[in-house]
């Protein structure tokens, strides 16, 4: 054949699919076609097992990396029956009897530095050892160091609000700390919520400066980390001082402040972290996101005698921030200052904590002074019908077991 | 020839038929392809016009980037002395290094200048810029899952390995989390409440002398933020500024040894996993293959740390240089 025109018809076999066709054809046959095909099923069969056991062989040889558990300053835990948390108060004679010094091994290094150290490998008491135990200095010892131990696992009652306290054997006589206990306990099983206990001088190995006069406002960041470990599942923590008592049993927390709506009425926004300073809470704090409740009192004090925080990542953080050596031993004033400088300097910190009006969780209470008559009786004094009563200045007065007796007998009768 | 014509013709016919009935699939696809060429050519046009012209907010490959690399350039920035033709090298070679490495994997690199500057001027602010940095491109990135930050005396010495392969994906046999076996800095091995339960979002290394970030992974989460945010205080460092010659490395050490929020979601890596060393630094240690970059086992990348204190920086890079560029090597380069 001559040359032919170049037609764009589908019949023409010119060109180059023409072409492409013949050569592809030419070069397999359909036998051939079958071979690669079968070779191909082959190959991706291999490759897709390989990649299979790879897989599983894989897994199978991530080395097993041993880490520790989860624990607080003692290693081993004791299951807590119930959510209430309290050391037996009748051991504060012996305890004040055998004094710091009897509980705990004190190290003295080459450089004469002395240190009480806590035995984190502690072993609690079993009961079989209680009930053997004659020597009833050592049963308190061990029920001392036991007392740290002790963390509530149940699934129910799972407590919503946890009331913290810290109570001190050295100060108080075993009525009175029964009476501080008793009051906790009351209201928490009126009001379905849980209490954690602990005594100050537990605390005391834990810090650098060890006696209960200079540290006891350390301890609070510490019994609050403690108590977030004891009660995993609760939503807020109240950190209640010994000297104060819960004046209405009637009244739950969450109704009375925790609810972002009243909660929102007892907020203040746009006020001076410290006295007469420059940098303010929010004025647009959103409740919904409140982490720490702190009342500022009135000389412009952050209260840390009566306050709440709710478990977050950021309250760790603060918490552990204010128990890091460095912070704890700087010169301070209290633990109020401390947390002053932290929200002033840590926005994240700030943005999460709600200052409050003292009234709704802070009520200073001032014997002999009657309720109308008190100066600062709308902001600050305990009037009839406040949730607390803190006996602020009560140890200047030296009138605080006569003022827990008082009120005690009047919330309880 | 008349007489023969139809058979001969015939027999050219039936070839052609054959020929035809066997492309038939082909020619039926060019059948569509010519009768839809409008329409196809629209199309082109306008993929031609997204992949040309578009901006990369419009085009489908330029997501976000998961990993962005933090390349810390301009140190010192000659600000207290001139800033030497051979500083301009290294940082180029660097630079270079950075952006080829994240352009073959779709990572984000930001550069961010180091200059010294009046307000990290003042002894408790020294060391402050790191952790600003950070915060910064964190707001800037906000999509990213990790950030690496990389100093400037650093060269990546296996670009063709990613950080998915190379780390991500084998997390749990490459890092530690307990000092058990290497602590050089004689921390607490075992600090109350910590739940080592959770998901790492620090990874760092450490060297003969304690923590290195030269080199460290940070991942983009609330917990990282307010990481950065609680790293610099001024209690801390007022009492410490004299002690802590390393600045934020320092004060993250102090962190890490007290407080357990931030214990709980560091791991560490090996230093030679994204942080090797050349055998000037860890000078003491020499005989220790922890630390020291090793061509064979192909270490990722290699950290001239502190090469400016009495070392030499442009010989050093200029070694490493040639050595990513010998094992790098392709074997059609020696054809251009």
């Amino acid at each position: 054949m001559g040359l032919k025109p170049r037609v764009k018809t589908p019949s023409s076999s010119s060109g180059t699919r023409g072409w492409l066709t013949k050569a592809t054809d030419s070069m397999m046959s359909s036998k051939q076609k079958k071979k690669q095909f079968t070779s191909v099923a082959l190959l991706v069969g291999v490759v897709g097992l390989w990649w299979l056991f790879g897989g599983f062989l894989g897994s199978r040889s991530v080395k097993e990396t041993w880490l520790p558990a989860l624990h607080g300053p003692y290693k081993n835990e004791i299951q807590a029956p119930n959510p209430l948390i309290f050391p037996p108060t009748e051991h504060a004679p012996i305890l004040r009897e055998l004094d710091v010094k009897g509980l705990y091994i004190l190290r003295i290094d080459v450089d004469e530095n002395r240190k009480y150290v806590l035995k984190s490998d502690d072993e609690p008491m079993t009961d079989k050892e209680r009930a053997a135990m004659t020597d009833q200095n050592k049963l308190v010892k061990k029920s001392f160091l036991d007392n740290g131990k002790l963390v509530y696992r149940k699934s129910s009652p799972q407590p919503e609000v946890i009331i913290v306290t810290m109570i001190d054997f050295d100060y108080y006589d075993v009525n009175t700390l029964t009476r501080i206990v008793q009051n906790r306990v009351n209201y928490a099983q009126r009001q379905g919520y849980g209490i954690y206990v602990r005594w100050a001088q537990e605390f005391v190995p834990m810090v650098e400066k060890q006696t209960v006069q200079e540290s006891y406002d350390f301890f609070k960041p510490l019994i609050m980390r403690a108590a977030f470990h004891a009660f995993p599942h609760a939503k807020y923590f109240w950190y209640l001082d010994q000297d104060s008592l819960i004046m209405r049993m009637d009244l739950p927390l969450q109704r009375h402040l925790l609810d972002p709506k009243t909660l929102d009425v007892a907020v203040l926004r746009n006020v001076p972290i410290i006295k007469e300073g420059n940098i303010k809470t929010y004025k647009h704090f959103s409740t919904a996101h409140a982490g720490f409740i702190l009342p500022q009192m009135q000389d412009g004090e952050l209260g840390m005698s009566s306050f709440i925080i709710a478990p977050s990542l950021y309250s760790k953080s603060f918490l552990d921030y204010l128990s890091d050596p460095l912070v704890r031993d700087f010169y301070w004033k209290d633990l109020s200052s401390a947390v002053a400088h932290a929200l002033q300097w840590h926005p994240p910190l700030l943005s999460r904590t709600a200052l409050i009006v003292p009234k709704t969780i802070a009520s200073i209470y001032e014997p002999g002074v009657s309720d109308a008559e008190g100066q600062n009786a709308d902001t600050i004094s305990y009037q009839e019908g406040d949730l607390v009563a803190l006996f602020q200045g009560c140890r200047q007065r030296e009138s605080c077991v006569s003022d827990i007796e008082a009120l005690f007998a009047k919330v309880s009768g | 020839m008349d007489s023969s014509a139809p058979y001969a013709l015939n027999s050219e016919d039936d070839k052609r038929w054959k020929l035809n009935r066997r492309s038939g699939k082909l020619n039926k696809l060019s059948e569509t392809f010519a009768r839809q060429k409008n329409i196809i050519f629209v199309i082109f046009c306008v993929l031609f016009v997204f992949f040309w012209f578009g901006s990369s907010k419009i085009s489908f490959s330029s997501a976000s980037p998961k990993v962005v690399l933090i390349l810390a350039v301009n140190e010192g920035g000659g600000v207290l002395k001139w800033k030497g033709e051979q500083e301009w090298a290294i940082e180029r070679i660097s630079i270079q290094n950075k952006r080829a490495y994240a352009k073959k994997h779709g990572y984000g690199l930001t550069l961010k200048d180091m200059r010294t500057a009046r307000r990290y001027s003042h002894e408790y602010r020294e060391g402050w810029q790191k952790v600003e940095i950070l915060k910064q491109t964190m707001r800037e990135f906000p999509d990213a899952e990790w950030f690496w930050w990389l100093d400037m005396e650093t060269l990546i010495m296996e670009p063709e390995m990613s950080l998915d392969k190379h780390i991500f994906s084998r997390l749990d046999e490459i890092s530690y989390r307990m000092l058990d076996e290497f602590n050089p800095l004689n921390l607490p091995l075992d600090i109350p409440y910590v739940d080592y339960s959770k998901p790492v979002d620090l990874l760092i290394t450490q060297d003969c002398g304690g923590f290195n970030l030269g080199s460290f992974l940070i991942k983009n989460s609330e917990w990282s933020k307010l990481l950065l945010d609680m790293w610099w205080d001024p209690v801390c460092y007022e009492q410490k500024h004299m002690v802590w010659e390393h600045r934020e490395q320092d004060a993250l050490e102090a962190l890490y040894a007290f407080q357990p929020w931030i214990r709980e979601k560091t791991a560490f890596l090996p230093l030679r996993t994204i942080n090797a060393f050349p055998p000037g630094a860890c000078s003491e240690f020499e005989n220790d293959p922890r630390f020291f970059y090793k061509e064979t086992d192909h270490d990722f990348v290699v950290n001239m740390a502190g090469c400016s204190f009495g070392r030499d920086c442009w010989a050093e890079i200029q070694r490493y240089g040639s050595l990513l560029e010998a094992s790098n090597r392709r074997w059609f380069r020696g054809l251009f």
